[in-house]
C-alpha cells in the first residue's frame, strides 16, 4: 500500500512546489482570521492535495490498471486514506519554512506560529473533509463527484475557521493528553469520546468507500 | 495444471442496447487464440468480465480451473494484460511506474523486465507521456511479460501500430508460446495478424459466438469460391455463407468446397479464404 502512496506524491511533484505558492497566499488571504488562520491554511492546502489526488486518477483511467493488478481494492481505497496524514505533514512543513521565511524578509502580513493544537487540529479537519468526500468519489469516480467536492471544499474553509473557536484558550487536557496517548483516564472523557467519534467517522467512511468502489465498474 | 486455461461458459452481461448473449469458449493451455469481432461486437466487454472490471449477470468464467471472481488475486497474479488504451500514468517515467507496480507481483522477474526494456529501446528517464503508441503498448507488454504470467490478455494491442512495430509484437508473441510459457487470449479487428500466429480463432458478433474452433478446422470448413455469375444456382445456396456479386461474377463462402464446385461443374475456382473474408462473410450472413 506504501507504494500507492508513494505513486500519489510522484504524481503531485508540482503540487508539492504549488503548495509553498497556496501557503503563502493564504496567508495573506486568511491573516484576519486569528487563531483559524493556520487551521484553515492546513485544511485547505491538504485537502487540494486529496482533491488532486482523484483527479490524476481520472486524467490517466487508472483505475482499469489498479484493478487489472493483483491489488486488493481495500489497498487501493486504503491508500488514499493513508495519504492524508502525508499529505498534512507536507503542508505542515510547508507552512513551517514559509512562515517565518516571511517574518526574515519582513513581509507584511501576519502569520500565526505553527503550533501541535492547530496542526492537529488542521489534520482533523482533512481527515473530516475527506472521510466526506471519498465516499462520492470512490462510488462516481472524480468527472462526477467534482460539484461535491467543491460543496466539501468550501465546507472545510468556513468549518476549519470556526474550529479554534470552539477552544478559545488551550485547554488544560491537551498536553497531558498527548503525552498519555491512548491512555483514557477518567476526567479525560470529551477528548477521548471525540477521538472514537472521529476514529469511527473515518471508519465508516473507509468501508463505505470499499463498498461503493467494490461495486463501480470500469 | 489440467484443463482449459481460460473457459468462459453462458456469460451473460446486459447494457443498454447491447447484450452478451450467453457466451462460452475456451482456451487449452500452450496456444494462441485470436478473438476477432467487429467493432462493438463485445470483445473488450468480455475482455473486461475475464479480468473482473465488469461485473457478470450471469454465467461462470474459469480461468487457471479458478473461479475468477472468488480467486480473483490468484488469477491476476499469474494474467499478464495489454490493452489498446494506455492506464499508466504519463506522468511519470517507466522507472518510477515500473516502481509502483512491480510489488504487487509476487513473481516479479526485475531481469526478465530490463531485457525487455533493453529490446524495445524505452528511454527510461522520458515521462510515458512523451511516448508513441507503439512505445505504450511495448512498455506495456515488458510489464506484462515480466512476472512469468501463464496468460496474456490482450485487447486489441496492435490498434493504430505501423507495421513494423506490428510484426515485432507478432515475433514475441510467437517466441512466448514457442517457450510454452504462456496462452494468449489476442483480441483485434486486424485479422491480418491473427492469420499470422493464432492457434485458435473465436469470432464474435453483436453480442453472439458464431465459431470458436482451430484455425486448421477452420479453413477446412471454408473455402472461397469464385467464378461466372451464371454458375450460381439454387442447389448451390445450402453451401454458401455469403455472397458477393458484381458485374463479372461473384465470390461467395462455402462450406464443403468439394461438393460446392461440383455443383459448379468444376468451372470455379476454390482459394483458401483468409481471416478476414471469413469473419466478413459470417458476420455478413448474420446482419441478412
Amino acid at each position: 500500500m506504501g507504494y500507492l502512496v508513494l505513486k500519489d506524491l510522484l504524481l503531485q511533484k508540482k503540487m508539492l512546489l504549488l503548495a509553498f505558492l497556496y501557503v503563502f497566499m493564504f496567508t495573506f488571504a486568511f491573516q484576519g482570521m486569528g487563531e483559524a488562520q493556520l487551521v484553515t491554511i492546513i485544511s485547505a492546502v491538504g485537502y487540494t492535495f486529496v482533491m488532486l489526488g482523484g483527479a490524476w486518477e481520472e486524467k490517466n483511467t487508472s483505475d482499469v490498471l489498479w484493478n487489472s493488478l493483483a491489488v486488493p481494492k481495500w489497498k487501493i481505497v486504503g491508500a488514499k486514506y493513508l495519504a492524508i496524514p502525508v499529505y498534512v505533514a507536507i503542508v505542515i512543513l510547508v507552512y513551517g519554512i514559509v512562515s517565518p521565511f516571511m517574518s526574515l524578509l519582513r513581509v507584511p502580513v501576519r502569520a500565526m506560529p505553527l503550533d501541535l493544537v492547530g496542526a492537529v487540529l488542521g489534520m482533523v479537519a482533512v481527515f473530516i473533509a475527506a472521510s466526506v468526500y471519498y465516499p462520492v468519489y470512490f462510488a462516481l469516480g472524480y468527472a462526477k463527484s467534482r460539484y461535491w467536492h467543491f460543496i466539501v471544499f468550501f465546507g472545510v474553509m468556513i468549518s476549519a475557521s470556526m474550529l479554534p473557536t470552539l477552544f478559545p484558550n488551550k485547554p488544560e487536557w491537551i498536553d497531558p493528553l498527548f503525552e498519555r496517548l491512548p491512555e483514557l483516564a477518567r476526567g479525560e472523557a470529551v477528548p477521548a469520546a471525540l477521538g472514537v467519534v472521529f476514529v469511527i467517522l473515518v471508519g465508516v467512511s473507509f468501508f463505505a468507500s470499499l463498498r461503493l468502489y467494490g461495486r463501480r465498474e470500469f | 495444471m489440467m484443463g482449459p486455461i481460460l473457459k468462459l461458459e453462458n456469460v451473460v452481461k446486459n447494457f443498454t442496447g447491447f447484450k452478451l448473449n450467453g457466451i462460452s469458449f475456451s482456451l487449452e493451455p500452450g496456444y494462441i487464440m485470436g478473438f476477432i469481432g467487429a467493432n462493438g461486437s463485445g470483445k473488450t466487454t468480455t475482455i473486461k468480465l475475464i479480468m473482473n472490471l465488469l461485473r457478470l449477470d450471469a454465467g461462470e468464467i474459469k480461468v487457471f480451473g479458478l473461479d475468477s471472481r472468488k480467486n480473483e488475486q490468484e488469477v491476476k497474479q499469474r494474467i499478464g494484460f495489454v490493452y489498446d488504451d494506455n492506464h499508466f500514468y504519463e506522468e511519470l517515467t517507466i522507472v518510477q511506474m515500473t516502481k509502483v507496480l512491480a510489488p504487487f507481483y509476487r513473481n516479479w522477474d526485475w531481469s526478465s523486465y530490463n531485457q525487455y526494456v533493453q529490446r524495445f529501446s524505452l528511454p527510461a528517464a522520458k515521462k510515458i507521456k512523451t511516448f508513441s503508441r507503439g512505445m505504450k503498448m511495448k512498455y506495456a507488454l515488458a510489464v506484462a511479460l515480466s512476472h512469468k504470467a501463464e496468460l496474456l490478455i490482450m485487447d486489441e494491442p496492435t490498434s493504430g501500430l505501423d507495421p513494423i512495430v506490428r510484426s515485432e509484437l507478432l515475433d514475441i508473441l510467437s517466441e512466448v508460446i514457442q517457450d510454452e510459457r504462456c496462452s494468449v487470449l489476442f483480441s483485434s479487428h486486424i485479422t491480418s495478424d491473427l492469420d499470422r500466429v493464432a492457434d485458435y480463432v473465436t469470432l464474435i458478433h453483436n453480442g453472439n459466438i458464431l465459431f470458436s474452433t482451430s484455425k486448421e478446422d477452420l479453413f477446412e470448413r471454408y473455402s472461397l469460391i469464385k467464378g461466372e455469375r451464371s454458375l450460381l444456382n439454387s442447389n448451390l445456396q445450402p453451401y454458401l455463407v455469403g455472397v458477393r456479386e458484381n458485374q463479372f461474377g461473384f465470390e461467395a463462402l462455402v462450406t464443403d468446397k468439394e461438393h460446392a464446385l461440383r455443383l459448379t461443374g468444376g468451372k470455379a475456382v476454390l482459394e483458401r479464404p483468409t481471416l478476414e473474408d471469413i469473419m466478413l462473410y459470417c458476420t455478413k450472413e448474420q446482419a441478412v
